[in-house]
């Protein structure tokens, strides 16, 4: 590999965002030395300096965003498709889409996460900046041209959120949280190492598209099932991004680690690892594998019919509404695979976009439920199943947003959930996988079921006592700011849906040339 | 584009209910929705006269959609705002804006629990019931087919008796099931089409592969038999129907169960008439055992309100037999039969008139005695005259008593089944003595006879009074419809027609590209 030395000024400016970020990280370590004061002050100037950093970062990657489209102002910072740091990073809008949705997640959990540190009297200084450090390592991912720059940004987030899931040092369950996700964690790491060095042993490179052009070659020659080495570094690939994306049978890590973490991280983790995970899988996939879709394609249909079902079943046991939204976020991984597993070539940019857009709509609908959960914590109540006895009664406007945030996540219209839902679909539809829409439109009834029995117990039941609100304004404007995205998302979605769209043209140029 | 019309009909309950929720608690509250939904009832009046005076409104098929709003809503999935209204979907629109008006009414005294969120549900339930009338885009129009799910739900699930959970539960899961099947086929059309616009696809859907049609026809099918509901998919409605408040169980029979059966005229017949010739027998199957089964359960029925419920079920028998009797193959040989369906679009009207009306009816019995047991009631016709007169219209209506709206609907049904095929015809005849029987049964027990102690001095030892100006004034006008309807049955008949006979003429087009019933033991391989 060469790098270019005198190139790599102009490297830097590919990588502004993810530098935006690192300087923020830095920035929070030591604003906590140098701050005195209260805590809650102390709190205020950390999350404030995180967010202004996240939100300059978002302003950036709005601008490098592509300006082939009808919504984005033209002021391009790189030109698109840019590569650098010798092919190592890339600059294109699914890059820059995945980062814009690892950002919005850490914007949303910092938010939420400014009173409920407090209350427990967390270290304050340490959580901002190791936040800030998963959501470099989750940009890193999404602007991944290479397996080690993909294996780096993984890393980079993962550790991070094993540290955050045990942040709550005096909790138990955080602890063995904590110890059961960094087991399985590195376990599933070894394994998706293990099939990187099968890829770059059978092709001879690191570069996704090189390697795409060599599984291409084979593909055309004598298929991929005359490369053993390559086939089991698919699988093995499989396996442990099945392992990020919480994708049966690779989920067990999920229910412990989500129930278990501090409440805002669990909310982040649902979302924002899920996204690189997803980022990541799509690069691999189609930029490294692309040419043998129709043997990967089939598998990830079956992985997520199973992911979808297995998720949505055992939520309907749970009493704890964290576990059950673990089981939720399963479930949802299937949903979003079906888009993935409706990959051809043909279709590609119909079924890339549709994950993008509902991993989008994901980030509000279930950053939102768990804002409820955080927000019934703080009134002194747990998250299980009876907290929400009755919430109407004494909490009417709490209860409504739940309301919005279950019907997203149900997939029923007006919401964003429902338009995620219905592009997917209509993204399988148009592979000709009917059978797949089909069971993914009958285990969103199955789904309904749980989050109907949220719903039953907000409105068709007593509370047991009725409670004073403690405040905490930012969480509720956050939560306030969630519903409205929900809804006002679904009826003006253009721009998203062209987003995601955009996010496109360069992978179709690089399957077809082949690298 | 003039003054949009049917969106500030559809849309007027959503802004009621935001007013709503910022008005302070009291008795104001339900006062203000009923005025919010007269003002609608009267909009939805001057769209008929202004249809009506319309050339489109002697039209049939696509050229009878008329008061049209289009606009592009989200160019990158071809998703347009499509507001229309042909011939039996105003009708369809003045009927729920006069029921729900009838059922918030009626809940001014019953309610006195959360009592704000109960008129805003009630009133988000009515934008939806709308929005699904006069959708012309099928985008929108699931939209709204789901916004009613849930304020239907909370109806039932919060102010509804004992068993309320339960049946909230089932009706949301049993409906939102076959909605997604739906789903799934209008992505179907979307592919092949490029298009939502219902319109359009009225035009080009005829023209699909017969395969093609027939598996989208079975998925719209499984969304609106949900609705409808047809046997066996109608486990849901005995419940909803006894568990719901008065007020809901007006909407459902009155408007909700009118969702399924406009679905089939609206979009699966015309959309995909070739599936619709196709399983046209296995529908007139159903309907024949829906009405069947609903009247024999309705027999041993100890429930008051269950008996209505399954009546109900027998009675959307009838517009489901009526409607694929008129399609089915035997029907070729007939020529242009159309009374089958204009029958079935009778039947319909006039079962929202007479079962919500009855529902009126059990409602203000259950107020006086708290019980819907028929065995506790006896003898209500001496504290409560004025009543019995009322509830004994609407119960002749169901019957299907000449001179009254039932007996028009379900004698042209008749008609279309014995020209389709006579055995059908016969059964369906029988089992209108059958509805003599439970429902002339029922009144003697319920109002004649000996009084009860509990209908003499009524729950809470307080003596049972007559109907009040409330009860009298909403039975008063359904009893009236329910009589211009059953005597002047033309003028309704003749807006109808044009729509039945362009609806016919697609699907008879369609049946030679039908599957005989030889052919189709390779499609369910």
């Amino acid at each position: 590999m060469q790098i270019d030395y005198a190139g790599l000024n102009t490297d830097l400016w590919t990588i502004l965002p993810e530098l935006i970020v690192t300087i923020t990280a830095i920035l929070v370590i030591f604003a906590d030395l140098f701050t005195r004061g209260r805590s809650s002050d102390k709190g205020r100037v950390l999350s404030g300096l995180s967010i202004v950093g996240y939100v300059a970062a978002l302003v950036v990657c709005l601008l490098m965003f592509d300006n082939n489209s009808q919504y984005f102002l033209g002021f391009t910072l790189v030109p698109p498709g840019t590569e650098s740091f010798g092919r190592m990073v890339v600059v294109d809008n699914l890059g820059l889409f995945f980062r814009m949705l690892a950002l919005g997640t850490s914007i949303v959990a910092v938010l939420l996460s400014t009173q409920f540190i407090r209350d427990r009297g967390l270290a304050l200084g340490e959580y901002y900046a190791v936040l800030a450090l998963v959501t470099v390592g989750m940009m890193v991912t999404a602007g991944a041209s290479d397996l080690t720059t993909v294996f780096v940004g993984i890393e980079l987030s993962s550790i991070g959120v094993y540290i955050l899931t045990g942040f709550n040092r005096r909790d138990k369950l955080s602890n063995e949280a904590a110890v059961k996700y960094f087991l399985l964690g590195i376990f599933s790491t070894a394994i998706l190492v293990y099939g990187m060095a099968w890829l770059y042993g059978m092709t001879g490179f690191t570069n996704l598209r090189q390697i795409g052009g060599v599984v291409g070659a084979v593909e055309a020659n004598a298929g991929i099932f005359s490369n053993g080495g390559l086939l089991l570094a698919l699988f093995l690939l499989i396996a442990g991004l099945g392992f990020k994306i919480a994708a049966v049978p690779f989920h067990m890590w999920t229910p412990d680690a989500y129930q278990g973490a501090p409440t805002p991280i669990t909310a982040m983790m649902s979302v924002g690892p899920k996204a690189a995970g997803f980022a990541a899988t799509i690069r691999i996939m189609i930029e490294a594998f692309g040419p043998a879709w129709e043997t990967w394609a089939p598998i990830i249909a079956v992985l997520s019919v199973l992911t979808m079902t297995l998720g949505n079943v055992v939520g309907t046991a749970q009493r704890s509404v964290k576990r059950m939204l673990a089981y939720s976020s399963i479930a949802h991984t299937g949903y979003m695979m079906i888009g993935l597993a409706a990959f051809t070539p043909q279709n590609q940019q119909q079924a890339i976009s549709s994950v993008s857009f509902y991993l989008f709509s994901y980030l509000f609908m279930n950053m939102g439920a768990f804002g409820i959960v955080i927000w019934l914590q703080r009134q002194g109540v747990t998250d299980s199943l009876d907290s929400f006895r009755g919430l109407s009664t004494w909490a009417p406007g709490q209860a409504a947003l739940m309301l919005f945030f279950l019907l997203s996540l149900t997939g029923i219209p007006p919401t964003i959930g429902f338009l995620g839902k219905y592009y997917v679909f209509v993204a399988a539809l148009q592979s000709d996988l009917t059978w797949l829409a089909v069971i993914g439109a009958l285990n969103s009834a199955i789904a309904a079921f749980y989050y109907l029995r949220i719903i039953w117990y907000m409105y068709f039941e007593e509370p047991r006592a009725v409670r004073e609100h403690r405040a905490s304004p930012t969480l509720t404007y956050t939560l306030v700011g969630a519903a409205i995205a929900v809804i006002l998302f679904f009826i003006f979605s253009g721009p998203l849906i062209d987003a995601a769209r955009v996010s496109l043209p360069q992978m179709v140029a690089a399957l077809a040339s082949g690298g | 584009m003039g003054f949009p019309i049917l969106s500030v009909i559809t849309y007027l309950p959503l802004i009621t209910a935001l007013a709503i929720l910022f008005m302070r608690p009291g008795k104001r509250i339900g006062q203000f929705a009923a005025v919010g939904t007269a003002v609608n009832l009267g909009l939805s009046i001057v769209a008929l006269i202004f249809y009506l005076m319309s050339p489109a409104s002697a039209q049939g098929g696509v050229a009878s959609f008329d008061l049209q709003e289009k606009f592009v809503w989200l160019q990158e999935l071809n998703i347009g705002y499509h507001f229309g209204v042909d011939n039996i979907s105003i009708l369809l629109v003045v009927l729920t804006t006069l029921l729900t008006l009838i059922s918030i009414m009626v809940s001014w005294n019953p309610i006195q629990k959360r009592v704000k969120e109960y008129y805003i549900a009630i009133l988000v339930l009515q934008t939806g019931m709308l929005g699904v009338f006069v959708s012309l885009d099928f985008f929108l129009f699931y939209i709204f087919w789901e916004l009613v799910l849930l304020p239907m739900a909370l109806i039932i699930g919060i102010w509804g008796s004992a068993n309320r959970v339960y049946a909230a539960i089932k009706f949301f899961l049993y409906t939102l099931a076959g909605s997604l099947l739906m789903l799934v086929a209008i992505i179907a059309e979307y592919l092949a089409h490029n298009t939502l616009d219902i319109l359009t696809l009225m035009q080009v859907g005829p023209n699909d592969p017969r395969d093609f049609q027939n598996w989208v026809f079975l998925a719209f099918a499984a969304a609106f038999a949900v609705k409808v509901p047809m046997w066996p998919v109608h486990t849901w409605l005995p419940d909803a129907h006894v568990e719901a408040p008065t007020a809901g169980s007006i909407i459902l029979a009155g408007v909700m169960l009118k969702l399924g059966a406009y679905g089939f005229i609206r979009f699966a017949m015309p959309i995909t008439p070739a599936g619709a010739a196709t399983f046209a027998w296995v529908m007139v199957g159903l309907s024949v055992i829906a009405i069947i089964y609903g009247a024999l359960v309705s027999l041993v029925q100890p429930d008051l309100k269950k008996l209505v419920a399954y009546s109900s079920v027998s009675h959307m028998g009838f517009v489901t037999l009526g409607l694929f009797t008129g399609v089915w193959l035997n029907q070729l040989n007939y020529g242009d039969a159309t009374q089958g369906i204009d029958g079935a679009i009778f039947v319909m009207l006039s079962h929202g008139v007479l079962t919500g009306g009855l529902f009126l009816c059990v409602g203000a019995i259950y107020n006086r005695l708290h019980t819907r047991q028929i065995a506790d009631m006896g003898g209500l016709t001496k504290p409560m005259p004025r009543f019995a007169v009322l509830f004994m219209i609407m119960m002749m209506g169901s019957v299907g008593l000449p001179g009254l709206s039932g007996f028009v609907g379900e004698f042209l049904t008749m008609v279309g089944a014995f020209r389709a095929d006579w055995v059908v015809g016969a059964i369906t005849t029988f089992v209108v003595i059958l509805a003599a029987w439970y429902l002339l049964w029922m009144f003697q027990r319920v109002m004649f006879g000996k009084l009860t102690p509990l209908a003499q001095e009524g729950h809470g030892h307080e003596a049972v009074k007559d109907a009040d100006w409330i009860e009298t004034s909403t039975l008063g006008v359904l009893a009236a419809l329910a009589i211009v309807m059953g005597v002047f049955p033309g003028p309704l008949l003749e807006m109808i027609h044009p729509n039945t006979q362009a609806l016919l003429h697609t699907v008879t087009a369609q049946i030679p590209n039908a599957m005989a019933l030889t052919d189709m033991l390779p499609f369910f391989k």
